[in-house]
């Protein structure tokens, strides 16, 4: 076959199966754009790059498949940058493609040159500069190898311009890209893992997204099951075990219930699968779980170690590791431990105030719920809004929930929302949303209304930063500085100047009604409901804190101590009683 | 490469033993970024660093001066995570790998006298339990 460079990246693109891609063309993509002109994929015209990289993650994370999305050079690149870095911290595969300037002119400062190789290594899994076509034969496939094989992650592929020109004579086909086989584990391993399983008193489970990933949620049901052992999740693990599963004990951390924390501070072993005990988890790392033994499951190696020391690491795709566990361990019945977390969690229950009521943050989040059934996928931007979610909605399956948890990037959710539509048409996708985070990717509203996908965004509008907000009234003395708006826009109006259908519940005699309506249509909708300033996420783990410290929402700190650093969770500083 | 930003913090008590990684990487203009790259963003410290391509010139040889802390582990865990990382093993001549460099830049022979080598290693993330237990060793390297 005759082609060119980009009539090259687009066959083989092709033949990876990629049907959908997300982009805004440029300069330096412009060859690019022309072969894709001849070919049957379809090309989602984002209106900023950080949407076409989020709405390409919505499609990876809705499916696990990995998505491909377009920059051009210079400033095409540089805006995808946010969007391949929150798949690098969530493990998501994701290949991004930009253009770049001719090489003759790379290192003159060209127009729109910029460094993307050099920008993209600490956010990557791996990255390309691609210096002639023939080289793609090799690249292309073998980005979504990397991109999804083991711990998934984002590939970029820098292709400057000439070598999307130039003409290549194509024989042979290279094999599409597809994850490397799974990564067993070795017998001693199992036979370790199962001597500390039998020998737990008062295990738990603690699931995250690497158990979603290797496709391992049925092996975590059943072998909680077996051995009668609650089961805990971090924000990205949750959807792997359905909410209503007596064992399933909800989000540990931050903003768990206190039974959850509770329960595993008292736990002998804790069976980490698929988690790297980030500081949201664990809290204070070094006093997280700490009468426990740890069995750490992971295919990273390096995730072994890096903050918890454990009894066994083990490295393995977790469903391997479970399948070989599951071999060899007996149904236990632990009557005991079963008591004392019933009893933990009658006590400790996550207080829901305004759970009835739908203008209210629970009650909206449980009458959506409700309203959408289980089929649907729900997307979160970041701040109160995406916590009260975590806590509050029932997940049934694993990739029905999908969240920036490493990153944690405002601007996640309507781009994100929109992906994971494109990728399952037949699902309704709901968005929540915070008035913050929408105002940072809104023009992706222009991009839902020309492709009419079905995404209900639900925005909880509190005029603030609430999350921000929160955390100056209970860590710096509640000086609020720079956590309101002042300036309200009306987003139903804004939504509807987008062609977008809109509500505002403000003034809705019927809320439940809206709400059940704007569930319904069939093209992109939005919400708008009032949620009052003061309304907070409790209980609270102090940023650097033993999770066993919880704030509660009816027993008020002092307000006087700020913590030093209350992103990095380094802090000792402590709230005066 | 040391970390000047942290030269404050080191003083003789933190000298450890040095150790030479040797790296088998691809060999392309992009490769030293990721390797250099890594142990800026890990705060793991790197003494000394020489790269020359092998006689497969689509292959270079690196040597990492590094030193012997309970971080090690982490630092290879890291780098055998690198695409363009093929190879990693540590140099059995140790740190006189790096004398004939030494000699030729003019600087103080890893372990003589004079050497005084840069920064802290677990200091900085003495709140973080577990960073290089011994317990997690993954073997000799
Ligand atoms: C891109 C980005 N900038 C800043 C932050 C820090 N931050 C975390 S939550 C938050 C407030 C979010 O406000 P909003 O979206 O309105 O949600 P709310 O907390 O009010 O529900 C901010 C500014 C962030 N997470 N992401």
């Amino acid at each position: 076959m005759q082609t060119n460079g980009a009539g090259l990246i687009v066959r083989l693109l092709e033949r990876q199966g990629i049907t959908t891609i997300p982009g805004i063309p440029g300069g330096a993509s412009l060859p690019l754009y022309d072969a894709l002109h001849g070919s049957a994929i379809r090309h989602v015209l984002a209106r900023h790059e950080q949407g076409a990289g989020f709405i390409a993650q919505g499609m990876a994370r809705a499916t696990g498949v990995p998505a491909v999305c377009l920059g051009t050079s210079g400033p095409g690149a540089t805006n995808l940058l946010t969007a391949i870095a929150d798949a690098k911290l969530d493990s998501i595969p994701l290949v991004a493609i930009t253009g770049q300037v001719p090489r003759a002119m790379m290192g003159t400062d060209a127009f729109q040159e910029i460094d993307t190789y050099g920008l993209t290594i600490p956010i990557t899994k791996h990255n390309y500069l691609v210096s002639s076509a023939r080289e793609l034969l090799h690249v292309i496939p073998e980005a979504f190898r990397i991109a999804t094989s083991d711990r998934p992650g984002p590939v970029v592929i820098d292709v400057p311009k000439d070598v999307q020109l130039e003409a290549i004579t194509v024989d042979a086909w290279p094999e599409p890209g597809r994850a490397d086989p799974a990564t067993d584990c070795t017998s001693a391993d199992v036979l370790g893992a199962v001597a500390l399983l039998e020998d737990a008193r008062r295990p738990v489970l603690l699931i995250g997204a690497g158990v979603i990933a290797a496709g391992a949620s049925d092996l975590v049901r059943r072998l909680a099951e077996r051995g009668s052992i609650p089961v805990a999740a971090t924000l990205l693990g949750l959807g792997a075990m359905p909410a209503h599963h007596p064992l399933f004990l909800g989000m540990v951390g931050m903003h768990a219930a206190r039974a959850t924390n509770l329960i595993l501070e008292e736990c002998d072993l804790l069976v980490g699968l698929g988690i790297r005990f980030d500081d949201r988890a664990t809290g204070k790392a070094a006093e997280f779980c700490p009468h426990a033994r740890i069995l750490h499951v992971d295919v990273d190696a390096s995730e072994l170690g890096k903050i918890k020391t454990p009894t066994l690491g083990i490295q393995a795709d977790v469903g391997a590791a479970l399948r070989a566990f599951m071999a060899q361990i007996n149904p236990r019945p632990r009557p005991a431990w079963s008591a004392r977390v019933a009893e933990l969690r009658a006590a400790h229950r996550l207080a829901m105030p305004g759970a009835d009521d739908t203008c209210r943050p629970y009650g909206l989040v449980r009458a959506v719920a409700a309203l959408a059934g289980d089929d649907v996928i729900v997307t979160s931007d970041v701040g109160q809004h995406q916590m009260w979610v975590a806590q509050a909605f029932p997940f049934t399956r694993p990739r029905q929930w999908l969240t920036s948890g490493g990153l944690g990037t405002m601007g996640f959710g309507l781009p994100a929302a929109i992906g994971a539509a494109l990728a399952c048409p037949d699902r309704r996708v709901v968005c929540f949303t915070g008035d913050g985070s929408l105002l940072m990717n809104i023009q992706e509203l222009a991009t839902a209304a020309e492709e009419k996908v079905r995404v209900t965004v639900i925005l909880l509008d509190n005029a603030h930063l609430g999350l921000v907000r929160q955390q100056q009234e209970l860590f710096y003395g509640g000086r609020f500085h720079a956590s309101r708006f002042v300036a309200a826009p009306d987003f139903a109006a804004i939504a509807r100047g987008f062609g977008v259908e809109a509500y505002d519940l403000a003034t809705a005699s019927r809320p439940a009604a809206v709400l059940a309506h704007a569930l319904e249509t069939p093209g992109p909708c939005l919400v708008r409901v009032p949620i009052a300033a003061e309304a907070n996420v409790y209980p609270m783990v102090r940023p650097g804190g033993p999770n066993r410290e919880m704030i509660d929402r009816d027993a008020p700190v002092s307000r006087a101590t700020a913590s030093d650093d209350t992103e990095n969770g380094g802090d000792d500083a402590r709230p005066t009683p | 490469m040391p970390d000047q930003r942290r030269d404050d913090r080191c003083s003789a008590e933190t000298r450890h033993p040095s150790v030479v990684l040797r790296l088998v990487v691809r060999n392309h203009p992009g490769v030293m970024s990721h390797v250099c790259g890594l142990f800026h963003r890990r705060l793991f410290n790197v003494d000394g660093i020489a790269c020359l391509p092998t006689a497969d010139a689509s292959r270079s040889a690196v040597l990492l001066l590094v030193r012997e802390d309970a971080r090690l582990e982490q630092v290879v865990r890291q780098l055998a995570k690198l695409v363009d990382v093929l190879e990693i093993r540590r140099e059995a001549a140790g740190d006189d790998a790096f004398g004939v460099v030494a000699v030729a830049l003019g600087c103080p022979a890893p372990g003589s006298a004079q050497w005084v080598s840069f920064g802290v290693t677990g200091e900085a993330r003495h709140q973080v339990e577990g960073y290089g237990d011994p317990k997690n060793r993954l073997g000799t390297i």
